[in-house]
């Protein structure tokens, strides 16, 4: 180990290597104990960037969330295996670091893990954590950027009836003198 | 060997348009369609999840392989993302850019001496157009100057605003007496999200599925057929004027023929010359409508222009609002413009763009993204440029083919010195208005850009007689009385805006011609003193 090396994160079970590919599983629904696990760590994606606008935690993303989890289960190539990989990669993390510790070291530390996880951790970052980014900016996520510039709309971005009530865009209304009568 | 009344090669809005409406004038018709693509789910929810997590479409699969096309002029033709082989074809994948052609875009031999006249003016299709806006729920407005002769026929659906990134653009197209407009786009519903849309999960956009879905789910056509993965290989020829079917290969490798009275080849401006040149028989060695050797032949799409511009500071947090432009103008796809390539000026969609889940991955926190998102801005003025056909730029049967069992396809296209000229000097008009906005020019991205051939045009032009093109003003081939070509390979001229809306009111048409229809021409307004009128 040399000093330019990264410190190791997590204990045996997030450091055992695996093939890069999806973990293989047959599609089915995701079980409820798995559910409360992974709906802890997409509503930390939210409590650690601070990436909600008006809202005190994720809980109005959760039908979204919950569509995405559910088909990612229950149709081919299912995620199952990666959602229990993920559980036990929590479970051990948060066993060394604490709750907040095991976020902290998955969202800031582990590194972007685009492509060609080699070990458990590494998976669950890929196939879990960065996925959930991805949902939790295009449930509106990202209106909690910028302050009061912020966006209105983003790649992806559902409004649906709960932002009703907000303009979709920001228009542009050109000055009335180069306005031209219908 | 008549099974059908109709078999129609080809499952896009073609396709969907004339079988539509044979269906409303008679829902017993007896209607064959053949799509050598698969069908592909549309509004599937894991899909577009999919769609959002790796950006990889449902259809992608669908479209032309790298090995599976050559292009041998000394322009490189561009076929990358092009098409969609599938049910709804290329529909799938449109940005739903739905422009009228221009009434000099009918008479571009006379007014410049070269490329071709269409066989009919701008009026014998004004009527199909207002059709065609209806069918496809096209949103625009009718103030531009550019609208000036179309004043009778409102849009069916009020526009989309301009967006605040449109701004800047705005204000420097006003300077440089750039007129700005609103782009007409086709969507069938109120956009409830963007940024997806070349997968909406709502079915927001118009394709041609959902044409083909509704006429397919009527209980009444009891004899419409719609069959995918059913190659068609050959048309049947029973004497020179005459056809009598098509043989075609299904998924499984089986080969079958089946008959019809008419056949209407809808397969694009790629296939449908194919399949002519690869209908050989002794009344037509080289190949149906291919006596003058014009199938194939004055093959043309748009050039792109990019003009890229970027300028420090974004504490605005401009980002993409929609996935389609809202400004546009069509200044430059005027007739003054004509003879040296008209150019129609529209504002990159998909930037300024800023991916925060892209930083959230990379592990940045709150702080660093806002410093970066609020630190520097792009803009990129984009055109699509007019070139006019030329005899020696042709598509022919590439060795080998694809997934489906289609040809590869062969391009050669040489533009000349003159043309790239005319290109570059376009090119200039972009980079003023980006420099007007203050914004340096990215010399790099700041190009002139390959044909791309998604809008490819010319491949069996619509002419008078046989030896000035392949079909007849009336889309039937030339010498033959019962086989048609719907396409955009039948534009003489390919004009600089997207050829979809035009595709769809012909195709109008030409149900009215196979109904024995009167066709309903317009009469040429009196013009209106406007800016457009005077030039």
């Amino acid at each position: 180990v040399t000093s330019a090396d990264p410190p190791t994160i997590g204990g045996p079970y997030c450091l055992e290597q695996v093939d890069a590919g999806l973990l293989q599983a047959n599609p089915g629904p995701l079980p409820e104990s798995h559910r409360e696990s992974l709906w802890k760590l997409f509503s930390a994606i939210g409590t650690s960037w601070k990436n909600l606008y008006r809202a005190r935690d994720s809980s109005g993303m959760r039908c979204t969330w919950f569509e995405f989890v559910t088909l990612l289960a229950e149709e081919p190539p299912s995620y199952l295996a990666e959602y229990e990989n993920a559980v036990k990669v929590l479970a051990e993390l948060t066993q060394l670091y604490q709750e907040d510790g095991a976020y902290e070291k998955l969202f800031f530390e582990v590194g972007p893990v685009k492509s060609q996880p080699k070990t458990r951790l590494e998976h669950c970052k890929c196939y879990v954590v960065n996925e959930f980014i991805k949902v939790q900016i295009v449930s509106s996520g990202f209106r909690g950027f910028g302050g009061e510039n912020r966006a209105m709309n983003y790649n992806g971005f559902l409004r649906g009836t709960r932002y009703n009530r907000i303009e979709g865009v920001r228009e542009f209304k050109p000055p009335a003198r180069h306005r031209k009568p219908r | 060997m008549s099974e059908h009344e109709y078999i129609l090669v080809g499952a896009g809005v073609a396709a969907a348009t004339v079988a539509r409406k044979l269906l409303e004038a008679n829902p017993s018709t007896s209607i064959l369609i053949l799509e050598a693509g698969p069908e592909v789910t549309e509004r599937n929810r894991r899909g577009w999840w999919n769609y959002i997590i790796d950006g990889i479409k449902p259809y992608d699969f669908a479209r032309d392989k790298k090995n599976e096309y050559e292009t041998i002029g000394k322009t490189f033709w561009d076929f990358n993302d092009n098409r969609v082989m599938a049910y709804g074809g290329s529909t799938l994948h449109w940005g739903g850019w739905s422009l009228r052609l221009q009434p000099e875009d009918f008479h571009m031999r006379d007014n410049t001496g070269e490329g071709a006249n269409w066989p009919f003016d701008y009026w014998a299709l004004h009527n199909y157009y207002h059709q065609a806006e209806y069918q496809l729920s096209v949103c625009g407005q009718l103030s531009e100057s550019w609208n000036s002769h179309r004043r009778d026929q409102e849009y069916p659906v009020p526009v989309f605003q301009w967006a605040i990134p449109d701004s800047e653009m705005y204000h420097a197209f006003t300077d440089l007496s750039i007129e700005p407009g609103l782009m007409p786009i086709a969507r069938y519903r109120k956009c409830m999200m963007t940024g997806t849309c070349k997968y909406c999960p709502l079915g927001g956009r118009f394709t041609a599925q959902h044409l083909l879905d509704e006429i397919r789910n009527d209980p009444r056509h009891k004899d419409l057929r719609i069959s995918c993965r059913a190659t068609v290989r050959k048309i049947l020829a029973e004497s020179k004027s005459r056809v009598s079917g098509v043989e075609y290969i299904d998924k499984d490798g089986q080969v079958h023929t089946a008959g019809a009275s008419k056949i209407i080849v809808c397969s694009g401006a790629y296939e449908s010359p194919k399949l002519l040149m690869l209908s050989t028989s002794s009344f037509w060695p080289s190949g149906i409508g291919n006596q003058n050797d014009l199938v194939g032949r004055f093959i043309v799409s748009h050039s792109m222009l990019f003009a890229r511009g970027r300028r420090e500071g974004n504490a605005e947090c401009w980002l993409q609002e929609y996935d389609f432009p809202t400004i546009m103008s069509r200044t430059y796809d005027s007739p003054a413009y004509q003879r040296e390539g008209k150019l129609f000026l529209f504002r990159n969609r998909a930037i300024p763009k800023f991916d925060f889940a892209e930083m959230m991955i990379q592990g940045r926190r709150k702080d660093e993204i806002e410093r970066l998102l609020a630190g520097s801005r792009e803009m990129e003025l984009q055109g699509f440029l007019e070139e006019k056909g030329r005899f020696d730029d042709r598509l022919t049967l590439g060795d080998g083919r694809n997934q489906f069992g289609l040809p590869f396809t062969r391009v050669s296209f040489n533009r000349p010195p003159e043309v790239q000229a005319q290109a570059h000097n376009r090119l200039g008009l972009m980079q003023a208005v980006i420099e007007r906005m203050n914004y340096t020019v990215d010399r790099q991205l700041t190009k002139v850009d390959n044909p791309g051939g998604h809008h490819t045009t010319g491949t069996c032009r619509m002419s008078r007689s046989a030896t000035d093109g392949v079909v007849d003003p009336d889309l039937r081939v030339h010498d033959t009385d019962n086989l048609y070509v719907c396409s955009n390979a039948v534009f003489p001229t390919g004009s600089a805006v997207n050829p979809t809306l035009t595709l769809t009111a012909l195709s109008l048409r030409l149900a009215d011609h196979l109904l024995g229809r009167p066709y309903e021409a317009a009469r040429q307004p009196a013009p209106l003193q406007t800016s457009r009128a005077k030039s």
